[in-house]
């Protein structure tokens, strides 16, 4: 064999390996790239951010219920003689308030807040003050009358309450802040990937196609040297 | 014939014209009021429902799962279009209140195109306040799973005590 065409058959020899390669890094970037957009549509299908919009809403709406049940209380207790439509109106408060801690305990939150300590010290601390009201307010409800005392004692419960639900309401709004970012920051790194995978498999295509250039190049070259 | 026919004709107008109009007055604690572009009222201008009157309009029971219950939940109640019928209401928005005056505005297009209903019961027991009653605006989330969101999440409001018919 003549040593031209010897080198020729180690030129096409390379250039089919270095295709064979080529081709191999191009398949696992479109794979990488595969991976990472089916991880951003993932994240993205999750509900994650509507369930902590509800989250937080949950939790206003409880410190927004205190809030209003603490000052008609205050006001009653303030006051020598409470009509029977003003302790009726106030027994409807404290039921709209007792059906908020239902949502506290939804199933849907905890994946949220269950990994926090400072959220389950707070729920059951706010569960304890609502329900340990209940009795008076159940009287209340059953148009019986109470007393002056009473009146007081669930004011300065409430006020007690209105300090835990206001700390939540604090917590809850910074966890979101924060799980809000962290979930910005992933999907920007998400598509940093992306386009960081996108360009080398650009790279990786246009090599592959210099490379089969080259090959088609060399076959034409040992064409004509054969023809001689 | 043609006497006949007008007369029969005639005699049916007041009739409907009645018929339309009439709308009992609650006779147990009014849980409902209708106010605004309404036709038939029972009380000024306002249609008052009781719990009994709801439950004698058309209605379905459905299970479910929603982002404010663990769990599939069973929910009864009227259709919220027959209460509009009822209540012979005519505009394009409905105003929903809760007794804690959070309000929330629905397309009357959600109770004519779904199955909406305002739910009485839940799990086969009346709802008190404090389990979200005695009304709770209920999609049809099994049967139509693309109203699942957060748009239709804020408009399922419970606790709910009026109605304001807008335009």
């Amino acid at each position: 064999m003549k040593p031209e065409l010897i080198e020729s058959r180690e030129a096409v020899h390379n250039a089919g390996k270095a295709t064979r390669y080529l081709i191999a890094v191009s398949i696992g970037l479109m794979v990488a790239l595969g991976a990472a957009f089916a991880h951003l549509a993932t994240r993205q299908n999750t509900l994650q951010d509507g369930i902590r919009e509800d989250a937080l809403w949950a939790v206003y709406q409880l410190d927004r219920e205190s809030r209003t049940l603490a000052y008609a209380t205050d006001r009653l207790a303030g006051k020598s003689t409470v009509d029977p439509d003003e302790l009726k109106a106030l027994s409807l408060r404290y039921d709209i308030l007792y059906s908020r801690l239902s949502i506290l305990d939804n199933s849907k939150y905890a994946s949220f807040f269950e990994t926090s300590d400072t959220f389950r010290g707070a729920r059951v601390q706010v569960r304890a003050a609502v329900v340990g009201l209940e009795p008076a307010f159940n009287r209340i409800a059953d148009g019986q009358s109470v007393d002056h005392a009473t009146l007081v004692a669930a004011s300065e419960t409430l006020g007690g309450l209105l300090s835990i639900t206001e700390s939540l309401l604090s917590f809850t709004n910074a966890s979101v802040s924060a799980a809000r970012a962290d979930a910005r920051d992933e999907v920007m790194r998400l598509q940093q990937l992306s386009a960081i995978v996108v360009l080398a498999l650009g790279c990786s295509i246009g090599l592959l196609i210099l490379n089969l250039m080259r090959q088609l190049r060399i076959v034409q070259v040992t064409s004509r040297q054969l023809e001689r | 014939m043609k006497f006949l026919i007008a007369a029969a004709l005639l005699c049916a107008l007041p009739v409907s014209h009645a018929m339309s109009a009439s709308l009992p007055a609650p006779e147990g604690d009014v849980v409902l009021t209708i106010t605004g572009d309404i036709q038939n009222t029972n009380k000024a201008h306002t249609a008052t429902f009781d719990l009994a009157m709801l439950q004698a309009l058309a209605g379905r029971q459905a299970i479910m799962e929603t982002p404010w219950t663990n769990g599939a939940t069973e929910f009864d109640g009227p259709y919220l279009k027959a209460i509009l019928e009822a209540a012979g209401a005519h505009g394009k928005t409905l105003r929903i209140k809760a007794l804690n005056d959070y309000s929330a505005d629905v397309p009357i297009g959600d109770a004519t195109d779904y199955e909406t209903i305002l739910a009485v019961k839940m799990n086969g027991k009346p709802m008190s306040v404090r389990d979200k009653g005695p009304l709770f605006m209920i999609y049809p989330f099994d049967k139509n799973h693309e109203l699942y969101n957060e748009k239709y999440f804020s408009r399922s409001v419970w606790q709910i005590k009026e109605i304001e018919v807008v335009d």
